[in-house]
């Protein structure tokens, strides 16, 4: 194992912050991956037994349609993850690719990309989503992932280009032009791991953002409606019991809201110990 | 304030009535009396555009509110919803011969700038909104004196019942002539250029042609109207406007209103919120004096619980929640497919999910008649020759073998071409009984073997999407009448408007004089009726109004409505209920099934004795209803 690894790892541990992000990250993903095989999730219909109490049965309850919230959170986990990790993945390549080429490339390419990254910063994306809904057929999680990343690459752009400038005019970098090394093999193999912690931040940031985004595209109807996302389920919760004034559905309004508050602790948490892990400079 | 406006400082409703503390609730109390409610102020909510750009044409950019148009304006006529009962109100008389309808209006109406109310504003309003329907079965309006107007009707002319509900449905049939006369005598001077219909296919205002190049002066004039103001309305109702800012507006009693004995409260002050949760906080703390609408089962339990004060109706909205199959897409063209899938819904599920205190009826697909009135309009022997479709998976299943669909041994049905279907439900992000019905049929459609999954839809493009035929299924009202309560304006709604569109009939096409091929925006649907012979459904529903003889109208209606259920175009999940909540802190009056509100202690069930339909109908003054200013007062 290497020293770097074993380095990331101590760094991580020692920051019990960190630690403990990544351990209910890493619960989440059990829960997703390997949750819905453990039990069926019936979503049938049963009114007599909506709003139950927590119990062995039930371990948080049931909803306003007598379904298992539990259940519905674990089946929801894979759904949440899946198209905030992809969405997250999607961002950073298309942040990157952008920001770094218009970074290092500079003239006209640099003021044609720029160009576009501010018109996708400054037009305000609800009105582009209504249209971008009306036009599109959202079938798979890839294509719902592509679109969420299509309105948070811009801002990354920008904060790559604003590094690019910075690195590009540092004496490794020089070396490397001199040595006439390409430009692919400059910005994937010298600047790249110069911005790994930064990246990695916004990866888990992206990904944060990516999942309380989703719902806002169920609810325009750009993609299907899941009821278990756990974003979806907060809004059937709150139409469902009026927030506040069913107290039968508390714990049923309150779950998804605490593993949705608790995936992001998580994430913020991890990228916190993620940014000391990664850049030698924060390390005590 | 909010400990005081939840009524715990007082008792609450059972309790007085339990004490026999009913004097306030028998008649109208004295100003002296009044306990709570001193400045005389109706607390309700609203909507309007938020200035600036509040503009006093409720025909203008966004109107003035819906339900602030029924307090500030009236029509001749006004009709309740669920019912085909039809009141005078600028009418004082009518009187019908052959081809006319005789009007004669109260003499001492007012507009709110003071001017009087004549025959001209009715007459202003017909034809400046040669748009609206009933100008289809008129030749012309006559106003011999400015308290008489006379309608000509088209001979043959409709019915004489369905010529006061085409009346009564233009709940505001009327402008300020004094204000709009440029655009009134400029769209009277365009329709005297248009020359008589002679084509009997077609239809035109006054039994005019309206060419196209009429038809856009036409509208380039309503256009110009539109936006012609005033700045704040002008009614004859019996509020008038005061004061308005992006929360609240504040509307005056006025003061030469026309029945001012009718008229209890002082202000109207209108709140605008948006936001569920907040409105059911401002109900329970008491600050609303009446509010529409019933919540979910445990929201509107425990609102009653919180506020003793609290009075909620129940009463049916004359509108059901269904999914419409689009016939466009395949396998929805088969009738076989349509009729498997609605054999697999369990419609107590929807309902219960949908609107708990909805009506579900498991028999039928889409009738394109109201489900609680099927038995009254409806035919008892056509009734039971129509197909039954209580869920019944085993029949679902058969049907689709018979169509050459196979199960798989994952449980997912494969069509013949061995592919697994993936569909779509669309439905209107914002509309909760919609929404929440259609994720369950969603589940039940996908838990038979047939993967299904709900689009909730922003409704700004919504119904554009559904119309185009985007969706598999699309979700809306359905079997509905929001005008008045008639079996035809149902129907029409099925076979010429909404549910038309969503369904996806087709129309009419014909060539125009380059060969191109037009469509005429007919119906294009000829169908075996319930004796085996082929009905051209647009010529049934047009023929409609003209028919005399009542059994032969039940004879139209029986058929088509046979027609809709056998082809199962759709599914009516369920009848909605609706309901009104009444602050009895703060607002008294003679209250509908007053002897019962302590056996079911407020939370009122739906009335079945006709007289108290009638009541809990009156307190539905907003949407397409009138105000009833005079049955409710301060407390």
């Amino acid at each position: 194992m290497s020293q770097g690894f074993i380095e990331f790892w101590q760094t991580m541990y020692r920051n019990k912050k960190a630690f403990s992000g990544l351990i209910i990250l890493a619960l989440f993903i059990f829960m997703a991956i390997f949750g819905p095989m453990m039990k069926a999730l019936d979503m049938t219909v049963n009114f007599e037994g909506r709003y139950m109490s927590p119990s062995f049965a039930h371990w948080l309850g049931t909803d306003y349609g007598g379904r298992d919230t539990f259940l519905q959170l674990v089946y929801g986990s894979r759904d949440v993850l899946s198209i905030g990790l992809i969405a997250a993945l999607f961002t950073l390549v298309l942040g990157f690719v952008i920001g770094a080429l218009s970074g290092f490339a500079g003239g006209k390419t640099d003021t044609v990309l720029m160009f576009i990254t501010n018109l996708f910063l400054t037009v305000p994306s609800f009105p582009v989503l209504m249209i971008v809904a009306a036009l599109v057929q959202i079938k798979n999680p890839v294509m719902f992932s592509f679109i969420l990343a299509a309105w948070s690459w811009a801002p990354l752009a920008r904060a790559i280009r604003s590094q690019l400038l910075s690195l590009k005019n540092r004496e490794f970098i020089i070396a490397c032009r001199i040595m006439g090394l390409k430009t692919p093999y400059i910005l994937f193999r010298e600047i790249l791991p110069n911005l790994t912690p930064y990246l990695a931040i916004n990866f888990i940031m992206a990904a944060q953002g990516a999942i309380v985004a989703s719902v806002g595209l169920m609810m325009l109807g750009l993609a299907p409606y899941s009821p278990t996302n756990w974003g979806m389920m907060i809004q059937l919760a709150v139409q469902n019991t009026g927030g506040i004034f069913n107290p039968k559905g508390y714990i049923y309004l309150i779950s998804p809201i605490m593993c949705l508050g608790l995936f992001q602790m998580a994430c913020i948490f991890f990228s916190n110990g993620l940014e000391e892990a990664l850049n030698p400079r924060l390390r005590s | 304030m909010l400990v005081s406006g939840c009524g715990t400082s007082t008792p609450g409703l059972v309790d007085r009535l339990s004490a026999g503390d009913v004097q306030d609730m028998q008649q109208l109390i004295p100003d002296a009396q009044i306990k709570y409610n001193k400045d005389k102020i109706f607390h309700v909510l609203g909507g309007w555009p938020k200035p600036p750009l509040y503009q006093g044409n409720p025909f203008g950019s966004g109107g003035i509110g819906d339900t602030n148009t029924r307090y500030m304006y009236e029509g001749l006529f006004f009709f309740l919803r669920s019912m085909n009962n039809v009141y005078n109100r600028l009418a004082e008389s009518s009187e019908d011969t052959d081809l006319t309808t005789t009007v004669h209006l109260q003499r001492n109406v007012k507009w709110h700038d003071g001017e009087a109310f004549t025959s001209k504003d009715v007459w202003g309003y017909y034809r400046l909104n040669n748009g609206a329907e009933v100008t289809k079965y008129l030749t012309s309006i006559d106003t011999p004196d400015d308290y008489t107007i006379v309608f000509h009707w088209m001979n043959p002319a409709p019915y004489p019942e369905l010529r006061k509900l085409l009346l009564a449905q233009d709940l505001q049939g009327q402008i300020p002539y004094h204000i709009y006369k440029k655009y009134v005598d400029k769209a009277d001077a365009l329709l005297q250029e248009a020359k008589p219909l002679t084509d009997k296919s077609k239809d035109g205002p006054f039994n005019l042609d309206i060419t196209e190049e009429l038809s856009k002066k036409i509208a380039l004039n309503w256009n110009e109207f539109t936006r012609s103001g005033p700045a704040i309305p002008v009614g004859t109702g019996p509020y008038k406007f005061e004061k308005v800012t992006t929360t609240d507006m504040l509307i005056d009693k006025f003061e030469d209103y026309w029945r001012p004995d009718a008229v209890h409260f002082d202000k109207i002050w209108i709140k605008n919120v948006p936001e569920l949760s907040a409105q059911y906080a401002l109900v329970k703390a008491g600050k609303l004096d009446w509010y529409d609408g019933t919540p979910p089962k445990d929201i509107l339990e425990s609102l009653l619980k919180q506020n003793k004060n609290l009075l909620h109706y129940r009463m049916y909205d004359p509108a059901s929640v269904g999914l419409m199959y689009n016939i466009r897409n395949k396998p929805f063209d088969n009738v076989k497919f349509r009729q498997a899938m609605t054999y697999v819904l369990d419609k107590t599920k929807l309902r219960e999910i949908g609107n708990y205190y909805g009506k579900e009826y498991p028999k039928i697909s889409m009738t394109g008649v109201m489900p609680s009135s099927l038995d009254k309009e409806i035919d008892a022997s056509v009734l039971d020759q129509m197909t039954d479709y209580t869920t019944n998976l085993d029949k679902a299943a058969e049907l689709l073998k018979e169509i050459g669909w196979k199960k798989g041994s994952d449980g997912q049905w494969r069509d013949p071409d061995g592919k697994v279907p993936s569909f779509i439900i669309g439905a209107p992000n914002n509309w909760a009984p919609g929404v929440n019905s259609a994720q369950i049929a969603a589940e039940q459609f996908s838990k038979f073997g047939i993967p299904t999954k709900l689009k909730a839809v922003d409704s700004t493009i919504y119904f554009a999407n559904a119309d185009k035929g985007q969706y598999d299924m699309s979700m809306d009202w359905v079997d509905i009448s929001w005008g008045f309560q008639n079996p035809w304006s149902s129907m029409r709604v099925l076979f010429w408007q909404g549910t038309k569109t969503k369904v996806g009939f087709s129309n009419i096409k014909k060539k125009d004089e380059k060969g191109n091929e037009i469509d005429t925006g007919k119906l294009d649907l000829k169908l075996p009726g319930i004796d085996g012979k082929i009905y051209d459904i647009d010529k049934e529903m047009k023929r409609f109004p003209y028919v005399q003889d009542e059994q032969e109208r039940r004879q139209i209606i029986d058929n088509l409505a046979w027609i809709a259920n056998e082809n199962c175009w759709g599914v009516n999940f369920f009848q909605n209920a609706t309901g009104a909540w009444i602050n009895t802190k703060m607002m008294s009056g003679d209250f509908p099934m007053m002897e019962q509100i302590v056996q079911y202690n407020r939370d009122m069930p739906l009335a079945t004795d006709p007289v108290e339909q009638l009541a809990i109908t009156h307190l539905n003054h907003g949407f397409n209803s009138s105000y009833m200013p005079e049955e409710y007062w301060p407390r």
